[in-house]
């Protein structure tokens, strides 16, 4: 620090004697010599300054450019982001006959320079840019963006240093002829010096520090003292690494905290918006009434601690006791996933427009026990797969054909279509591929190029992942809501355009298509037809017996090894004949191919896994 | 009618007509060595005809072309005449007309509002001497089997709003669109190819985005939701086999699964079987007929010249081929979208050149589906999902929906006629105004169908595509 202190060049401030500009506009010498421009500003401008009476040798000058609070964004010029652009600075001597002789600057520098592109030929505002003679052009020069608000010094030598045998005058003329207009100077300081040209590091500290700089070191308190060391480890050479090494760990953090999806839980609006009632939905017609957060009224009133109620109010009505619309809603809907229809069919309207509960007696205790159990969903699982009812075959039984078609008096289990993420998971499950880590971002399995082409503002891409990322389950594939992944979308996965509490599952070609074609599918057929070929299985019935035991279940019966043995051996007549075509086949997906095995076998055999995760069965809860 | 309960039945009235022997059939020719490859399995398709019972010569059409100008085509460039609004091209907009009117993005000028003159000449066209703009010759050509509407209006000013009003009949995301209404109404009349196709392209100016909910099936089964035809990749998702898996391979693979479900099937006795069965038949017919109608090398030189297409390159007027291609197999809704029409600035060259890339095609289509008999049991409706202001937004025009034009034609469209006007500047329409819904109403009728009977129960209430709007637009019927 001491070191630092004392390198400074010998700059002397220096008072003008006289102060002018080429267009108008007010210059004022401060106190501390500084020269601040005021009044009219002007597209361009140059200032002069002169100094009399000059007699020590001058080697070189500097123009401080001052930050003031009476410039835009405190100066240090007068253009609205605090900037200015000095194109050129010219020296001159003027002998008592009023004879002008022009002194020559070279090397200009400056602590501070602005970036620029490639239509600047300085490629930047460069402090040379304001020697030049103007040579490339006046509009360039020195300029600071972004350091507005903070000084900054331009210097710049005499090539041949002046030494005045009689008091001389020195006039000093800064041109500001930058063509994007009202770059001027705001304000600005001049100093000489008799010695060393150079810029001088304590400039650019920042004035607080500056100021406590100037106190003698046994006088400054410890405050100061802090202030100052604070200061100093950010400058410290010595300190650089363990500056990089926080920077780096600080890069890190704030990386890994902005790969994490942040989502708002509770937020807090100072004074809550008026609410009226919008005359036909017309939210420009401000006449409605005003209206207050309040529940239907031909539901229980709700009790509020405040005079307005809150969403406090609105949960702890959800959830009273003597309430027994939620929880038989919630157990419905349970209800629904392990016996594919609901006590009350209609999921999302549970009231006189829905329909009867086939078991009104069952459904409301299974809400009391919903209820009384604390809201335990785990307890109401495990309730209902242990009952008997649950655990009934789904086989039909005829005679109840006609008497209850629909399997309402649950008489037998249900058979019903999987979900769209579930028929993903279950073909995954089978051939080993599955990943089934939990959390973490949502995942892009492979999907067709192009399907995101109808989005703009902006254009989206889509990279599949690659890894354990492709094999995840099926609710952590990336849900681009007008776009959804074909697999998902072909099974009835919704857009989340409306709040969807029953989805249909519908039986269409295109979902055949995806079981058929999609990558995904295909590859974990191929993965499946490894593991089976991998193992000690010798002949196709016993690999197809294996097959059909993972797959679905149950074993096989003897029609089932008839028809999958023939394709194998079909298609390994086929792929003998185009072994090309087996090595293509089984190259799909990004899952390693096992090398140990024959292509024509794995491709065979993976005809059968294929077909075998194409049966109805396979997508079905049974 | 219950509409699961419609489905179901659906399915039992197939399995008692025999879907036993149909898979029996599938299986006796896979565990036949003599038919074990190249004999097609005859199984049938259980047919959805609709929940709608339309009464005898009550339809006058079979189905829909929509040619969706998306971006919203400026009424003023393309069928509005607006002479009075070119006296005062560069004049202040007057106050009557625009105060207390919604902006989409003038708003911030709405004190120094400048009218923009038509940029380009009306010319009338055709024996009924309808005025279209200069920049449509093409579709000045078929002016005689047209019918302008300049009075149309919506309540959405911004694209992704206004074009879910303009196809599902309410700016809430998560309804059918009108195509979805008309397969679960109608059902559909073609057994190999899906019964709404959307096409899309783009061309001539920025390019809003378009959302797949324009052709959603909203709350109703998927099965009656849009497919998206493809101009490049497989033309469907996924309608193509396996890399290294020929046609023969996935024939004899469907097959397997065909005969593994028909086993299924006899020990659970699921109508969800025998649909699977014939879903993955339709699958496999997809697989062949896709191909086969999106290839255009078949159609003759003087077809391709009339359309101004090469075919197959993804254009406007390759989709317009292939929407003839598409009603000539059954398909009960077509859709085709181009996009750019949004001519916020520049929109005197800018509208030229859109109309360029539609004008030929669409003019084609006509032509063609009239020369084989087709057009009058078709409705073409051609538009945006709005119009654009009168007022200036630089060289451009804003977002408009107090006026707007579109056009129709076909079976029960009177032809060369012209319906509506808006004011003399053509901000408002002041005339026999044609709201959204009432267009909707209008195309049900016109299949036979009362906007008001069809309907589906979602979330405890009977939604219609018109909701509870909707008049049907007689003056324009013949």
């Amino acid at each position: 620090m001491t070191e630092q202190e004392t390198s400074n060049a010998n700059w002397k401030p220096i008072a003008p004697s006289a102060l002018s500009a080429l267009h108008e506009t007010k210059l004022a010498v401060q106190e501390d010599h500084s020269v601040l421009a005021s009044g009219p500003g002007h597209e361009t401008n140059t200032y002069s300054v002169t100094v009399k009476d000059q007699t020590e040798k001058l080697t070189g000058i500097r123009i401080e450019v001052l930050p003031h609070d009476s410039l835009p964004k405190k100066g240090p010029g007068r253009a609205g982001n605090g900037n200015f652009v000095i194109s050129e600075v010219k020296v001159h001597t003027v002998d008592a006959a009023g004879k002008r002789t022009p002194l020559k600057l070279v090397n200009a520098k400056a602590s501070f320079e602005q970036a620029d592109g490639n239509s600047n030929p300085y490629k930047g505002w460069k402090a040379i840019a304001a020697i030049d003679g103007d040579t490339k052009g006046a509009t360039w020069g020195w300029a600071i963006l972004p350091q507005a608000g903070k000084s900054n010094s331009w210097i710049a030598e005499l090539e041949t240093p002046l030494q005045p045998e009689s008091p001389t005058t020195l006039v000093v003329e800064i041109d500001q002829n930058h063509t994007n207009v009202g770059h001027t100077l705001g304000c600005f300081r001049l100093s000489v010096t008799n010695g060393k040209v150079a810029l001088d590091p304590k400039l650019e500290l920042p004035a607080e520090i500056q100021a406590i700089l100037a106190i003698d070191a046994d006088q400054r308190s410890d405050e100061q003292l802090a202030k100052l060391l604070a200061h100093y480890r950010t400058i410290s050479p010595q300190l650089a690494d363990i500056r990089t090494k926080i920077e780096t760990t600080q890069k890190e953090r704030t990386t890994t905290e902005n790969a994490h999806t942040r989502s708002t839980l509770i937020t807090q609006t100072v004074a809550p918006r008026e609410m009226r009632v919008l005359p036909r939905g017309n939210w420009m017609d401000m006449s409605g009434e005003i209206v207050t957060p309040n529940v239907p009224h031909f539901l229980p009133s709700i009790d509020a601690k405040e005079e307005r109620i809150n969403r406090l109010d609105l949960a702890n009505w959800l959830t009273a006791k003597n309430n027994p619309l939620t929880a038989r809603v919630f157990v419905n809907r349970l209800w629904k996933l392990f016996f594919g229809t609901g006590l009350s069919k209609v999921l999302d309207d549970i009231g006189s427009q829905g329909e009867y509960p086939s078991h009104p007696e069952l459904l409301d205790a299974l809400a009391q026990e919903f209820i009384d159990s604390g809201w335990n969903i785990k307890n109401m699982v495990r309730l209902i797969v242990t009952s008997q009812t649950y655990q009934q075959s789904s086989l039909p039984r005829p005679e109840l054909a006609d008497t209850d078609p629909f399997n309402r008096r649950l008489a037998r289990q249900s058979r019903y279509r999987l979900d769209a993420e579930l028929i993903r998971d279950n073909a995954l499950a089978v051939s080993g591929l599955l990943v089934d880590e939990i959390g973490g971002r949502s995942v892009k399995p492979y999907q067709p190029a192009g399907l995101l082409r109808h989005l703009n503002f902006p254009r989206r891409t889509y990279k599949q992942d690659t890894g354990n990322e492709q094999y995840r389950r099926g609710v952590y594939t990336h849900w681009q809501r007008q776009f959804l992944h074909p697999a998902m979308k072909s099974f009835d996965a919704p857009a989340r355009e409306e709040c969807t509490a029953e989805r249909p599952r519908s039986n269409t070609p295109l979902a055949a298509l995806v079981l058929l074609n999609d990558p995904s599918y295909v590859e974990a057929a191929r993965v499946f037809a490894e593991q089976l070929l991998s193992g000690d299985l010798k002949t196709d019935e016993a690999r197809i017996t294996q097959a059909i035991r993972q797959a679905l279940s149950r074993d096989p019966n003897a029609q089932e090894i008839k028809i999958l043995t023939s394709l194998t051996q079909q298609q390994r007549n086929h792929y003998q004949a185009n072994p090309e075509a087996a090595k293509e086949l089984i190259a799909v997906g990004l899952a390693p191919v096992n090398d140990s095995l024959d292509p024509i076998e794995t491709a065979a055999l993976l005809s059968a896994t294929r077909a075998i995760m194409n049966m109805h069965e396979f997508i079905t809860r049974n | 009618m219950n509409n699961s309960l419609a489905s179901h039945l659906c399915r039992r009235t197939f399995l008692r007509q025999g879907s036993y022997g149909i898979g029996a059939a599938a299986l006796a020719a896979m565990l036949d060595p003599n038919q074990a490859s190249g004999t097609e399995v005859d199984i049938e398709v259980p047919e959805w005809n609709g929940i709608y019972p339309v009464k005898k010569g009550a339809a006058r059409i079979k189905r829909v072309i929509h040619l969706c100008m998306a971006g919203g085509p400026s009424h003023l460039e393309t069928l509005d005449p607006k002479p009075e609004l070119g006296k005062m091209d560069g004049k202040p907009m007057p106050k009557s007309y625009t105060e207390g009117k919604q902006i989409a993005q003038l708003q911030g000028q709405a004190n120094n509002l400048k009218c923009l003159g038509p940029q380009h000449e009306f010319k009338r066209f055709g024996k009924s001497g309808l005025e279209i703009s200069s920049i449509l010759p093409e579709i000045g050509s078929i002016a005689d089997d047209i019918c302008v509407i300049r009075s149309m209006q919506t309540d959405q000013i911004n694209h992704d709003p206004a074009h879910t009003l303009m196809n599902t009949g309410t700016s809430i995301p998560g309804r059918p669109s009108m195509g979805s209404w008309l397969l679960y109404g109608l059902g559909s009349e073609c057994d190999n190819l899906p019964g709404y196709v959307v096409l899309t392209s783009v061309g001539g100016g920025q390019s809003q985005p378009i959302a797949a909910r324009q052709w959603h099936s909203g709350f109703l089964p998927s099965r009656f939701q849009g497919v998206e035809f493809r101009s490049q990749g497989d033309p469907v998702l996924y309608v193509n086999s396996p890399k290294g898996v020929d046609l023969k391979s996935q024939r004899e693979v469907i097959r397997a699964v065909q005969s593994l479900n028909d086993v299924g099937n006899a020990t659970y006795q699921d109508p969800e079987i025998a649909t699977r069965i014939a879903q993955y038949e339709l699958a496999f017919k997809m697989q062949t007929s896709t191909p086969e109608l999106m290839d255009l090398s078949n159609e003759p030189q003087h077809i391709l010249d009339l359309y101004g297409t090469k075919g197959g390159d993804g254009s406007f007027a390759s989709n317009c081929l292939l929407a003839r291609r598409l009603t000539e197999r059954g398909v009960r809704f077509i859709q085709l979208y181009h996009r750019g029409w949004d001519h916020h600035g520049g929109i005197n060259g800018g509208a030229q050149t859109t109309a360029k890339f539609v004008d030929k095609g669409t003019a084609a289509l006509v032509k063609d589906l009239k020369q084989r008999g087709m057009l009058d049991e078709t409705l073409i409706i051609w538009g945006g999902e709005f119009g654009r202001t009168p007022m200036a937004q630089g060289s451009g025009r804003d977002h408009h929906i107090m006026g707007f034009s579109c056009w129709m034609a076909g079976g029960g469209i009177k032809p060369g006629f012209s319906w509506g006007a808006t004011d003399e500047l053509g901000y408002s329409a002041v005339e026999n105004k044609v709201h959204v819904h009432d267009l909707h109403a209008t195309m049900l009728h016109l299949f036979g169908i009362d906007h008001k009977r069809l309907t589906y129960r979602f979330q405890g209430r009977d939604f219609r595509l018109t909701d509870v709007h909707g008049n049907v637009v007689k003056e324009i019927l013949t």
